[in-house]
């Protein structure tokens, strides 16, 4: 006698459903088994057993792969890098028995399906989605696996569900799934919630290349409820690398791409705008290490200087150099070299190396040229808020260990005040949104309010993974974190006005700095 | 015989359970289903005489039924066990555990029926069909109420999933009188309405046509897939000579006419014409050739077939 079969629930799957859909749907179709066997089949779901050969034989090969990918084969857990995830889904479907991962991404805002917003919680019992238990645990008619009276009630609820109204699931797996393979990726700003993609650099100090959107997918955005106002498209052909390619490829050489020079002196170019704004264009008369003084008038000039004589050797000036580096010194950076050069992109699910064409590198090189300024001149801003607000001594700085990373994209940095209450600053990355500077701590005063990022591995990985693990979690902005916190007597400070006047100075910055970027014209006024 | 890679006794003749060979009336069988799941009933009766050969005749047509869509309807088989008890709840777990589906024993019976009515309409859904038919095997095992489940089953499945089951239900001629009588009583009209409207007669072999197109396929049938055939495989040597087993029709129609008379019989079950075919292929043909077989080979192939009622004792003569 062959061991008793058990229903796979095919008669409720329906395409595109995530892996909870799956066993929920195993176990309505299976009444008989207890609840033991049930938490023992949910349990062993992440081995390939022969419940998961069962269930996953009864997908197609392409969205079972897409859903490795984004999954990382483990249910359930914020496993791929770069993106956040969060158990949300959508009332109706739930009811009628289905759910997509697409609506864990957290860009994700409503149901393409019914068009209702997508909730982290079943508005029947009330009770959190917790996808890797609630399915054999809870009978709740809308989103577990109910007894057999609700069963028949809620299938009657069952609609099919149209070609139509899965078009944007449709569409946006195809999407995802066929980035993972191309170097035109999905991008979406990271700390509004993006997509990370399978595409790394080789390059350390760069882990990640993520691309934009392109503005024809802003209907297919508006479906799921994604904001749409910064997409972009690009992109870029590439070569794929063989071994003996990749053999051939010297290691160590860093040859400086053709367009290289033609880039940094049209963004040397649209810079100079600024500090041509600033009234006193000598950074060198106000700003000195004796007596430390940035004020909004020179912070642009100081950060562009800082940009180009640290980071575009071919103009070097002793002295900027010297108060350039000290700078970085004091705010506990490593005082970033040049840019890599991305020469071969690494796509791990894939296990192929790419090698990108001259506009990728040009593109790159551009995108990043811009946003190691922004990153300088951010930090000064903080820089300039926590030296005027301070108590302490310049040299007596409690972060004197701290430690201050940055990334290319992800505009981060953290800022240890001591070993126990970390603040870890984290910026958004992308100009038209940066509203505030936001933080996060380990001191629980700071986890309470408002959306905050950080990364809880922060401490663990290397410096390359930083923000590649971000939570939302719940925490205050710097002012009000810092304000909130007795450790570092902020009553007393003037924060409550300088937060106003901080979060206007640089959104003001940064949309001045947009606006150069719009106006050519301007600029060549200027020059 | 054939001793090449193939070891003799994989051949499926010696599998007596698995077994097949088409006869027309199987075709006529499959043609009638046909209709039936075309024209959306939801039930009929196929009966005939023990061994007519029923249940084999389902078991070939298993992957032969489609829908007007041409889908494949799938064909689930269930053979009724007569046991102490006659309760619904023991006709769940028989049907469950026939079909070698999941299930606890201790489990309510409300359970068994969600189980049960998930198993069909995963299996409808799995061939991609809105329709399933369940062939119910020796009918004559069960009583009006058990039947009355299988309307129960097709309500839920149709209710709730769109899905319509139709089911057949075979049974012995001889053994069915008594239940049939009941079906057709007034008060079991609604049994009778959804599943006796329609009654099949199924017969063994009848005629020589009917002999002669059963040979044909030992002759046309190969094993392995593209190996010899059947007669091949074990006449190598007469087949390349040009010997047939449909060639010999006459010779064996001859015989069983003889034999059918004195055995009382209105017709040649397909079990035992297949076991008489078997022996004298198998037995008879491969020890003596071909050359020697005679109406007295066969004689002996028909006694042995089992077409007569085993009363005689181990020292009789037969």
């Amino acid at each position: 006698m062959t061991t008793p079969k058990l229903n796979s629930g095919s008669v409720y799957q329906r395409e595109f459903e995530s892996c909870f859909n799956a066993v929920r749907r195993f176990l309505i179709a299976n009444p008989t088994l207890s609840k033991h066997t049930s938490s023992k089949f949910a349990k062993e779901r992440g081995e390939l057993s022969a419940f998961d050969a069962m269930v996953i034989n009864s997908q197609s090969t392409h969205y079972w792969e897409t859903n490795q990918w984004l999954y990382g084969g483990k249910w359930n857990k914020h496993y791929r890098p770069g993106i956040t995830l969060r158990e949300k889904s959508c009332q109706t479907c739930m009811e009628q028995l289905f759910h997509c991962h697409l609506y864990s991404l957290p860009w994700v805002r409503f149901c393409p399906i019914h068009r209702r917003y997508l909730t982290d919680h079943c508005l029947s019992c009330g009770e959190h989605w917790s996808f890797s238990t609630r399915y054999y645990k809870n009978d709740c008619p809308t989103c577990g696996a109910p007894t057999v009276v609700q069963s028949a009630i809620r299938r009657n609820w069952l609609t099919e569900y149209s070609a139509e109204q899965f078009d944007a699931i449709n569409l946006f797996w195809s999407l995802i799934y066929n980035q993972t393979i191309s170097l035109s990726v999905v991008y979406y700003d990271y700390l509004a919630d993006g997509i990370g993609v399978g595409v790394s650099e080789a390059n350390q100090e760069f882990p990640q290349v993520q691309f934009s959107l392109h503005p024809e997918q802003e209907p297919l955005f508006s479906s799921i409820g994604a904001p749409t106002d910064r997409l972009l498209m690009k992109r870029f052909s590439y070569t794929l690398l063989t071994s003996e390619d990749l053999r051939s490829t010297p290691i160590n050489e860093t040859p400086e791409p053709s367009s290289f020079t033609e880039i940094t002196d049209r963004v040397s170019q649209e810079l100079r705008g600024f500090s041509h704004y600033a009234p006193e264009d000598n950074f060198l008369k106000s700003v000195y290490m004796d007596s430390l003084k940035i004020t909004t008038s020179n912070l642009l000039s100081l950060a562009y200087e800082i940009w180009e004589n640290t980071l575009i050797i071919h103009k070097p000036r002793q002295m900027a150099s010297r108060i350039s580096a000290c700078l970085f010194k004091i705010l506990g950076v490593d005082l970033p070299s040049h840019i890599p050069i991305p020469r071969i992109l690494l796509c791990r699910r894939r296990g192929i190396a790419l090698k990108p064409d001259k506009d990728f590198i040009a593109w790159y090189y551009e995108e990043s040229i811009l946003d190691l300024y922004t990153f300088i001149l951010k930090h000064l801003v903080l820089f300039r808020f926590l030296v005027e607000n301070s108590d302490y001594n310049l040299a007596n700085y409690t972060w004197h260990k701290g430690d201050l990373m940055w990334h290319s994209r992800y505009m981060c940095c953290g800022i240890f005040l001591d070993d126990v209450n970390c603040i870890k600053v984290v910026y958004e990355s992308r100009f038209p949104s940066i509203k505030t500077i936001e933080i996060d701590s380990g001191n629980s005063l700071l986890r309470k309010c408002s959306f905050g990022h950080s990364s809880l591995k922060y401490e663990q990985e290397s410096d390359e993974l930083f923000g590649r693990y971000l939570i939302s979690q719940q925490s205050d902005n710097l002012f009000d974190c810092l304000l909130a916190d007795p450790r570092y007597k902020l009553n007393e400070w003037r924060v409550q006005s300088n937060k106003v006047h901080i979060d206007r100075e640089l959104s003001c910055y940064n949309k001045n700095f947009i606006e150069q970027r719009r106006r050519p014209s301007l600029q060549e006024g200027l020059h | 015989m054939n001793n090449g890679e193939t070891s003799t006794f994989e051949h499926p003749i010696f599998d007596s359970a698995r077994f097949r060979i088409h006869t027309p009336m199987i075709e006529k069988l499959r043609d009638d289903i046909n209709t039936l799941v075309w024209t959306g009933y939801t039930g009929a009766a196929v009966l005939g005489f023990s061994r007519a050969g029923k249940t084999s005749a389902l078991q070939v047509l298993y992957d032969d039924i489609h829908g007007r869509d041409g889908r494949k309807v799938p064909v689930l088989m269930y053979s009724a066990h007569r046991r102490d008890k006659t309760t619904i709840r023991s006709l769940y777990e028989n049907i469950l555990n026939r079909l070698n589906v999941h299930y606890v024993s201790t489990n309510r019976t409300e359970l068994l029926v969600r189980q049960l009515v998930e198993f069909l309409s995963n299996t409808a859904a799995d061939s991609n069909a809105k329709q399933i038919i369940l062939a119910v095997d020796e009918t004559q095992r069960l009583s009006i109420a058990q039947i009355d489940v299988f309307a129960e089953l097709d309500d839920i499945l149709r209710s709730e999933f769109g899905i319509s089951m139709m089911c057949l239900f075979i049974g012995n001629k001889e053994q069915m009188g008594t239940l049939l009588e009941r079906i057709y009583s007034g008060e079991n009209q609604h049994i009778c309405g959804r599943f006796f409207r329609r009654q099949y007669k199924f017969h063994g072999l009848r005629s020589i046509e009917d002999v002669e197109a059963c040979l044909r396929q030992y002759d046309t049938k190969r094993f392995p897939a593209e190996g010899p055939t059947y007669t091949e495989f074990f006449l190598p040597e007469d087949y390349k000579k040009g010997f047939r087993l449909a060639s010999v029709t006459n010779t064996i129609w001859r015989v069983y006419r003889a034999h059918k008379q004195h055995a009382g019989v209105s017709e040649w079950a397909m079990d035992y014409f297949i076991r008489a075919t078997n022996i004298l292929l198998v037995d008879y043909l491969t020890r003596y050739g071909v050359d020697r077989l005679s109406d007295e080979m066969f004689d002996n192939c028909i006694r042995l077939s089992g077409l007569y009622p085993e009363m005689l004792s181990y020292n009789d003569n037969p």
